[in-house]
């Protein structure tokens, strides 16, 4: 029986000309080859930016029909070569779920957006309206729910019924969990699994948090660095899923270990910079406060307070109102009623206080890499201490948007804090990092602690249970 | 001699164009309560003329295939057509206007100078379809529309400035994102 | 329960609007003005116009009183108040094409055979005009939050401002037109309608009672023109 999918030989480029010679090429990936049967659940991981979404793009036919890139190889899809096909031939038989829910969605109710595609197949009303049933009963959805007013998690399961609705077999889905909280991805990977086993969708799942995923998988697919001359990445296939659950368990132990010395040193540092007795003083408080928004109401006599040198991480569902209360603390917007106030005026708020937004796009902007960090930082120092730790040296005259997502969050993140703030709120800064960065932006922290004359206060959102610990040891939990 | 080439717009560029319309329609947003009330011949094209060339400057650098200003201003204006109908027909004129004009002088928007000239003038061109709409429909003479024939004057130098103005600009921004990598 | 105004038909609405907008600023000076506007305000309230109505208040106020304060500065008291009824007949004529809902008139475009890319440009521009807001509102804040006034340095806070402004325009327009292409749309092929928009007995109902009004009154002012 012929695979689900069949990769052979299949090679990625960014350089573009057609002519140059392979070997001048700098390959993401290069003779790659690999089968996936019918009914498999695969995860693909890797590090950010080592090419997991150049090779699902180059098996849904995004690339090469709609983002540019050099490739040669083949791709059999249901024994069908289909490495020079149409996206929309592909889409016949793949279903692809991206990321960025929020701006995919162009109706304003949920039933007119899962329609949609197959309106696009020119299905008969009375089958798209069982589809939608079935849909809407599968993932909870009320049929004239506004999307508008779903949740990041909503959203991601509404794009994931737009998909399910078209009825492909072979379901791609890149990192659909990456703003969801336990219970909604625990549910969507549930019905994956549900998919997979009893109707033997193929399906391949990209996510960088593995140790959620892997109870669900038959495989893994892992992307790590390739010995080969002008190749990035190639593709290491593990069948023991068991075994590599216990390999990845070792290795954060490791790591906690490692991190836990390391935290010492600079505690002790920071001991060291500390004048007098820990200041205690209380920098935001939050009293009976209430926020509606829409008719809904996310905080109601809600109070807290926040003294100086604390390290909160605030937990909780999507849509609960993490972001919103940073919002609330920052002034960006004003609370329905109840006191909030601050040691810090408007005016000191604006130097005092780094916030570290969810998305890098949004406080990016000057020339270069360099300009970046100088902009407002305070002491060129740190500056250059943060350019050694997230490896910035080759880039610094580089156009900061022409970064990969991750070198982007990094840079933002080291943005921030060059100008070392007092108080730091962080919004989930994880979101898309391997390992290995998000043990750099863990370090920087310290570093910044260590520098800081008064100790720094640190707020931070995140689901990403690997920073976590590291982030903070008081947590508040937020829920719907 | 060159000749305007006509090739087919794909789902990419009629989604971006559909994007960049609702970004310089939200973006003259500030600038509406002068274009609803002032009833001067011009002050609204003034209004709108730096938004306008910004940002549609940036969209015919994306998408440079011959048609894509008249697709803007069919989505502006069948936006508009819910709102203030008349406005379907300021924004479809003005397009086709400034549009024909920029290709019959540079053939493409390869050439920059053709960006700058349609996306600059765009504004301009509202104001004679503005000028027979009022006629029209409001039964306003030429002379009663111009008024002090000197304000008159100075609105339409502001909207031709702004404009190209906001062209400019528009050309700056998506000659550093090339440079990135982003356009 | 849906809102009345939803069973107008998309296309009756629009059309219906448009010959509002342009009958209500020709009539704007007639002494009957006042009987016009107060014959469609009866004719939408049957037809249970009356949310949508009240949404258009707080626009009829803002802008009645910008456009008489206007001309209130070199204009006589009947300028005055005709700046007034041009807005109210502005608003008159919202009331309809603002009831519209966006999914029914791209269905009813679809229909008419309009290609389809004008009608998902239209969808996506309207969709998208309330997304930019927001994307707006966070780009704002993330120019204070990294410390740059307008009113310091003007030049590198338009740099702040444009600059992750395009690049969300950049981001969101490919994100969207992948997942668009993913979702088997086609520029080309028809495709099907989960709905279809048909001319129902309430809408032939509106459309009669609709000319019969609007037609005395065009009959009225054609005899000021001999």
């Amino acid at each position: 029986m012929k695979p689900t999918l069949e990769v052979k030989n299949l090679s990625l480029s960014y350089n573009l000309e057609e002519n140059k010679p392979n070997e001048k090429r700098l390959w993401v990936f290069k003779d790659l080859s690999f089968q996936i049967e019918e009914g498999e659940f695969i995860l693909l991981t890797g590090p950010s930016g080592c090419g997991k979404s150049s090779l699902i793009n180059a098996i849904n036919g995004v690339i090469p029909n709609l983002k540019d890139a050099y490739t040669e190889g083949y791709i059999y899809i249901l024994g069908n070569e289909m490495a020079n096909s149409s996206v929309r031939e592909r889409t016949k038989i793949v279903g692809s779920v991206f990321q960025n829910p929020r701006e995919q969605i162009i109706f304003d109710e949920v039933a007119d957006e899962i329609v949609f595609p197959m309106e696009n197949l020119g299905k008969m009303p009375q089958e798209m309206q069982t589809t939608l049933d079935e849909l809407l009963s599968l993932t909870g959805l009320a049929k004239d729910a506004k999307t508008a007013t779903l949740s990041g998690g909503e959203k991601q399961k509404l794009m994931t019924a737009c998909t399910l609705g078209m009825g492909q077999k072979i379901l791609i889905l890149d990192e659909p969990l990456a703003n969801m909280d336990a219970r909604a991805s625990a549910e969507l990977l549930e019905l994956l699994k549900k998919l997979s086993e009893e109707e033997s969708y193929t399906v391949i799942l990209v996510e960088h948090r593995e140790e959620m995923i892997l109870p669900y998988v038959d495989r893994i697919f892992s992307c790590v660095d390739s010995d080969a001359e002008n190749v990035c990445m190639e593709i290491e296939i593990r069948e023991d899923v068991e075994a590599y659950r216990e390999e990845l368990r070792t290795a954060v132990e490791e790591a906690a270990q490692k991190k836990a010395l390391e935290a010492e040193s600079v505690q002790m540092q920071s001991l060291k910079n500390t004048k007098g007795p820990v200041d205690r003083e209380i920098l935001f408080s939050v009293e009976r406060l209430d926020y509606k928004i829409g008719g809904r109401c996310l905080f109601n006599d809600f109070s807290w307070e926040i003294r100086r040198g604390e390290e909160w991480v605030v937990l909780g569902d999507n849509g609960c109102g993490k972001t919103t209360l940073f919002r609330l603390l920052n002034d960006f917007i004003k609370p329905s009623a109840g006191k909030l106030s601050s040691l810090y005026s408007k005016k000191e708020k604006r130097k005092k206080l780094g916030y570290v937004l969810q998305n890098p796009d949004y406080q990016l902007f000057m020339p270069s890499v360099r300009s970046e960090l100088y902009l407002s930082a305070k002491s060129p120092d740190f500056v250059e201490e943060l350019i050694r730790l997230f490896k910035l040296e080759d880039m610094l005259d580089r156009h900061p948007l022409s970064l990969s997502e991750g070198q982007k969050r990094k840079l933002g993140f080291a943005c921030i804090i060059a100008n070392e703030p007092e108080v730091l709120f962080l919004d989930e800064p994880t979101v898309g990092l391997d390992t290995a960065s998000v043990d750099q932006l863990l370090h920087a922290l310290e570093l910044l602690k260590a520098r800081s004359k008064k100790p720094l206060t640190v707020v931070s959102i995140s689901h990403d249970k690997r920073a976590i610990p590291h982030l903070g040891n008081q947590f508040l939990r937020l829920s719907k | 001699m060159n000749k305007i080439k006509l090739e087919a717009f794909t789902i990419k560029d009629i989604v971006f164009l559909a994007v960049i319309t609702a970004v310089t329609l939200l973006a003259s947003g500030p600038v509406a309560p002068i274009v609803m009330t002032v009833t001067k011949l011009g002050a609204q094209a003034c209004a709108m003329a730096l938004p306008f060339g910004l940002l549609t400057s940036i969209g015919l650098r994306k998408v440079k295939k011959s048609g894509s200003l008249v697709i803007i201003g069919i989505f502006s204006g069948l936006v508009l057509l819910l709102m203030a109908p008349v406005m379907f027909f300021n924004q479809l004129v003005a397009t086709l206007l400034s549009e024909g004009l920029a290709l019959g002088l540079f053939k493409s928007y390869e050439n920059r100078k053709a960006v700058l000239f349609s996306a600059g003038l765009f504004s301009f061109f509202t104001i004679p379809t503005t000028a027979v709409v009022n006629i029209l429909a409001k039964g306003r003479t030429i002379a009663e529309q111009i008024g002090n024939p000197l304000t008159f004057a100075l609105l339409v130098a502001g909207a031709v400035a702004l404009g190209f103005a906001g062209a400019l600009i528009g050309n700056r921004i998506a000659d550093e994102l090339q440079k990135a990598g982003k356009l | 329960m849906n809102k009345p105004e939803k069973n107008i038909h998309p296309i009756l609405s629009l059309v219906f609007s448009v010959m509002l907008f342009a009958t209500g600023l020709l009539f704007v000076k007639k002494p009957w003005f006042v009987i016009y506007l107060a014959a469609f305000l009866i004719l939408l309230l049957l037809f249970r116009f009356e949310r949508t109505m009240l949404r258009t208040i707080p626009f009829v106020l803002i802008f009645g009183a910008l456009t008489a304060g206007l001309t209130a500065v070199n204009g006589t008291p009947s300028d005055i108040l005709y700046a007034f009824y041009r807005v109210l007949a502005l608003a008159l004529a919202a009331v309809l094409s603002i009831s519209i809902k966006p999914i029914r008139l791209v269905r009813a475009f679809n229909q008419l055979k309009v290609p389809r890319w004008i009608s998902l440009g239209l969808l996506i521009v309207i969709r998208f005009m309330q997304i930019f807001y927001e994307e707006i509102q966070q780009i704002r804040q993330a120019i204070v939050l990294r410390g740059i006034r307008f009113s310091e340095t003007p030049l590198l806070w338009a740099r702040a401002f444009f600059i992750p402004l395009i690049v969300r325009v950049l981001s969101i327009s490919e994100g969207l037109a992948i997942s668009l292409e993913t979702r088997a749309f086609s520029t080309e092929l028809e495709g099907s309608s989960y709905e279809t928009i048909d001319f129902k007995k309430k809408d032939r109902l509106f459309a009669a009672l609709f000319l019969a009004c609007l037609l005395p009154f065009i009959y009225l002012s054609l005899g000021d023109l001999k």
